[in-house]
């Protein structure tokens, strides 16, 4: 037996399930707390069967974990969802989507219904009739239809998250969906029968066939069009298979008529219009779901779901990785204590111990950490839809074209990430890509291009938001730029100091948008959020060809790999991934410690005296350690006293106490148990910019208002 | 809290900063440390002394004798951090306050709680509860019952940013305005 097959009754659920359930059903009856189950076994063929009556509580009804877990799963399952609807817009006549589609409709309405959801168990068993008419060929698959599903798709979300209250508002909105739907399945019925009319009422009949493959190079929404424009020569009647597309038309119009459809329509191939005999009799005319097709259909249905089963995985709660995640901190920070009592203590037996403990937590940290990642191509499928709703909704065309989706990256990044990248997103879409009439007298196809992409770099994770859009309006910027007073008038930064000027948060009301053109909604909110995040992000753009995002993101969040170095009697944290080298810095060139550049190899290097960004006092020690590192792109170096070496560092918040403290980014425990603090290199080299400037600057150039916007920009 | 709302017999834990006794309710006192390493967070004004690992979370000291105006609290074998927990920006929150030693844990009935005076307090008026009044070998003492959520709340700790600001290095550019 390869699954439970249940009876659903209002207060007994009958489970029929073999040896390989009895987990599951354990869980069931922990779920429903007082539940009771009995257990009658009979002797099958198949071996041991159980039939497990078990009696659903009050409790079961009020949100439980299995209500929970479906909430869970009916996420992922409308993420897929989605996804094949967006491929079916394209193609409609790619069956393994239709089948996929028909298949999460089926499992929604299972789950739903085991679940307590019979309301979106009822709903999508109406969906799922609709799109078995659309597999059979009964009913076409347009445009209409599938913004429909996608509408469909929006209410099950609702259906599933909201509360009670709202049940009567969604069972409204479930009414006139399902109506619309029919009206669209009538329609291809009422054209069947006219079709069988036609053919009696003594008009010629045309099979037209379109295969799938590139010959045709119509899209889904022109195939929706042209099948529009067929149904105006005559009655149509639409199948459609894996093969391809098969339109039979009855008309008084000519063979050539029907081509001069397909060259409006814009297809570079005519396919082939064949006249049919009317005496071969409506049989053959109307080759609706003949049985070999239905069992492709049933081949293509059943390969991805033994695929699926083959994936063995269990669904956890994310609160438990946390809590795994929490030990393995503790553990690494204790880890990190043993060494240092073995390494005083230098007994050879502790120190094998010491170190096999050491080993064993890396691989332990590795693996606690690994658990965690996620497939960032999860936030990706999102973003199709939204880039498809949000074009459509401003007249414009843009399309989506994901790559990277396999990169992993810790969930609770993914999370924070998505909401930077939805205003990425939005932006590109709203200001970037122009309307399709503009870009057409540019030079550019109609359809405006918005590439993401995900890449590991080192162990960074790096995102590319690309569009191929107008870009920024640079002259506008430097002008709101002036009038706010962030340049000086008629100073004329660089490209890159510009485009950075979109993320200061001036540029960020609603009414500064209209007036420059757009981009700058919000980036900075955007850019805060990389910040916490500790990844970085710099902006690229060219006037006419686009803009370009990269947002650089650690792995994970909540351990680094850091260098421990000391100034003064407190310790610090760099991030080791940034870090390039050290060198030293003797008293013997004084003059090159005052102006504050190093020389490293053939090239020079700025640096920070970590002593002076955090204003520890104390004399200079003779020879200090200049830590060059990579902050945005650029070498920065920062001296410290003493560099100590290579720390695992399980990264603590300091807390809302110290929320916008700059310069640092959070503290970490070590071996001793006192804390070292992390220090947040590209804010220290802000700051360390700023200051230059405000210094170099001629003291009569700064009126108040310059000043005030200088002091918002250090924080 | 007006001192009306204390209406029945409450625990205090009451602590010494110089020469005066101070009481913090003992619902919000977490637990009592002695006084270990102190990591100084820079960017802070002086009365935050900075930050400890209590069993693997950060927690933030504050020094109470700074913050109150008196000189900097010196580590001695009576030195305390009393962890307590605050409501900051209507967030829950542990905070540690350095106290030169931690005395008793003392009751305190309605009748024996007085409202603050507005003046002539050392410390700022906003900051105390109320005065609770108790006799003892010595005659009648007096303690100052804190209220912890406005001695560290988030306009006191505000202060923590724009002192900040100000001494960490960016001090030279504000001689040109």
């Amino acid at each position: 037996m390869t699954g439970i097959t249940y009876g659903f009754r209002p207060a007994v659920l009958i489970l029929y399930a073999n040896n390989a359930f009895l987990p599951f059903l354990k869980k069931l009856k922990k779920t429903s707390g007082s539940g009771s189950y009995m257990i009658s076994h009979s002797q099958m063929t198949q071996g041991m069967e159980f039939a497990f009556h078990f009696r659903m509580e009050e409790k079961f009804e009020n949100g439980d974990i299995l209500r929970e877990e479906f909430r869970a799963e009916a996420a992922e399952i409308i993420q897929e969802l989605e996804s094949s609807l967006l491929a079916l817009e394209k193609n409609p006549l790619n069956a393994a989507a239709i089948s996929s589609v028909l298949r999460d409709f089926h499992t929604l309405k299972g789950s739903g219904a085991m679940c307590g959801f019979d309301d979106v168990s009822g709903f999508t068993h109406h969906l799922e009739s609709v799109y078995d008419l659309v597999r059979s060929g009964r009913m076409a698959l347009d445009k209409a239809v599938i913004e429909l599903t996608l509408n469909a798709c929006d209410l099950i979300k609702l259906m599933i998250t909201a509360g009670r209250q709202d049940q009567e508002a969604m069972s409204k909105r479930q009414a006139e969906l399902l109506a619309l739907f029919d009206s669209l399945a009538d329609n291809g019925q009422a054209d069947t029968q006219a079709f069988e009319e036609n053919l009696a009422s003594g008009k010629a009949v045309y099979r037209i066939r379109l295969s799938s493959g590139e010959e045709t190079a119509l899209s889904g929404p022109e195939t929706g069009f042209l099948i529009q424009e067929l149904r105006k020569l005559g009655e149509c009647a639409v199948t459609s298979g894996d093969a391809g597309l098969e339109i039979y038309i009855g008309t008084q119009m000519t063979a050539d008529d029907i081509r001069d459809v397909f060259i409006i329509s814009g297809a570079t191939c005519i396919p082939d219009i064949q006249s049919v005999e009317r005496a071969k009799g409506p049989a053959s005319k109307m080759p609706a779901p003949s049985l070999a097709k239905r069992e492709q259909a049933s081949c293509v249905q059943t390969s991805p779901e033994n695929s699926r089963s083959s994936i063995s995985s269990i669904r956890v709660p994310f609160s438990k990785l946390d809590e795994l995640l929490n030990l393995v901190s503790e553990l690494v920070t204790v880890q990190a204590r043993l060494s240092r009592v073995a390494a005083i203590k230098a007994d050879p037996q502790i120190i094998s111990i010491s170190e096999e403990v050491e080993r064993l937590t890396a691989d332990l940290r590795a693996n606690a950490m690994n658990i965690r990642m996620m497939p960032i191509g999860t936030i990706f499928g999102t973003f199709k839809r939204l880039v498809r709703d949000l074009a459509t909704g401003l007249g414009k065309e843009a399309e989506l074209v994901a790559e990277g989706g396999e990169t992993e990256l810790d969930k609770t990044v993914i999370e924070k990430l998505n909401d930077a990248l939805v205003h990425i997103v939005r932006n590109s879409i709203d200001h970037g890509v122009e309307p399709p009439d503009k870009r057409e007298l540019a030079g550019k196809p109609r359809k405006g291009t918005i590439s993401l992409s995900a890449a590991h770099s080192g162990d960074k994770v790096v995102i590319r938001i690309a569009d191929d859009g107008a870009g920024l309006d640079r002259e506008a910027i430097l002008a709101k730029a002036a009038e706010k007073g962030l340049i000086a008038p008629g100073e004329s930064p660089q490209e890159k100091e510009t485009a950075l000027l979109v993320l200061t948060p001036g540029f960020s009301t609603a009414k500064d948008v209209t007036d420059i053109s757009g981009r700058g909604v919000g980036l900075d909110v955007v850019k805060k959020t990389i910040d916490a995040l500790g990844g970085s992000l710099s902006l690229e753009s060219s006037r006419g060809e686009g803009t370009v995002i990269v947002l650089s993101l650690p792995l994970t969040l909540a351990i680094i790999e850091g260098l421990l170095v000391k100034a003064g009697e407190g310790h610090f944290i760099l991030p080791l991934s940034d870090v390039r080298e050290c060198v030293e810095l003797s008293a013997g060139n004084g003059s090159m410690r005052a102006g504050h550049i190093v020389q490293v190899r053939d090239r020079l290097v700025p640096y920070v005296r970590l002593r002076e960004q955090f204003a520890i006092g104390g004399a200079l020690p003779p020879i200090e350690h200049v830590i060059v590192m990579n902050v945005n792109g650029e070498m920065i170096g920062i001296a410290v006293d003493q560099v100590i070496g290579g720390h695992q560092t399980v990264i603590k918040p300091l807390g809302k106490v110290f929320k916008d403290l700059g310069g640092i980014s959070g503290a970490t425990i070590l071996g001793d148990g006192t804390l070292a603090l992390i220090v947040d290199m590209p804010d220290i080299a802000r700051t360390a910019e700023m200051e230059e400037a405000l210094t170099k600057r001629a003291p009569g150039m700064m009126h108040a208002g310059k000043f005030a916007c200088s002091q918002n920009l250090l924080h | 809290m007006e001192t009306s709302t204390i209406t029945q017999t409450t625990q205090y834990l009451t602590f010494r900063l110089d020469e005066e006794t101070f009481a913090i309710e003992i619902s919000r006192v977490r637990e009592v440390l002695d006084f270990s390493v102190i990591t100084k967070v820079p960017g802070t004004p002086d009365f935050v002394r900075g930050v400890i690992n209590l069993r693997g979370n950060v927690v933030p000291v504050v020094d109470m004798r700074l913050k109150f105006g008196m000189t900097r609290t010196e580590k001695t074998v009576n030195t305390c951090v009393i962890i307590i927990e605050i409501n900051f920006d209507g967030e829950a929150a542990v905070l540690g306050a350095l106290a030169d030693s931690v005395q008793e844990v003392m009751d305190l009935g309605p009748d024996q709680v007085e409202p603050a005076p507005k003046i002539g307090m050392r410390l700022n008026a906003e900051f105390i509860k109320a005065l609770g009044k108790r006799t003892g070998p010595n005659g009648e003492r007096f303690v100052i019952i804190l209220d912890t959520d406005k001695v560290f709340s988030g306009t006191e700790m505000a202060m923590v940013e724009e002192a900040g600001a100000i001494s960490d290095g960016q001090a030279p550019a504000q001689p040109s305005l």
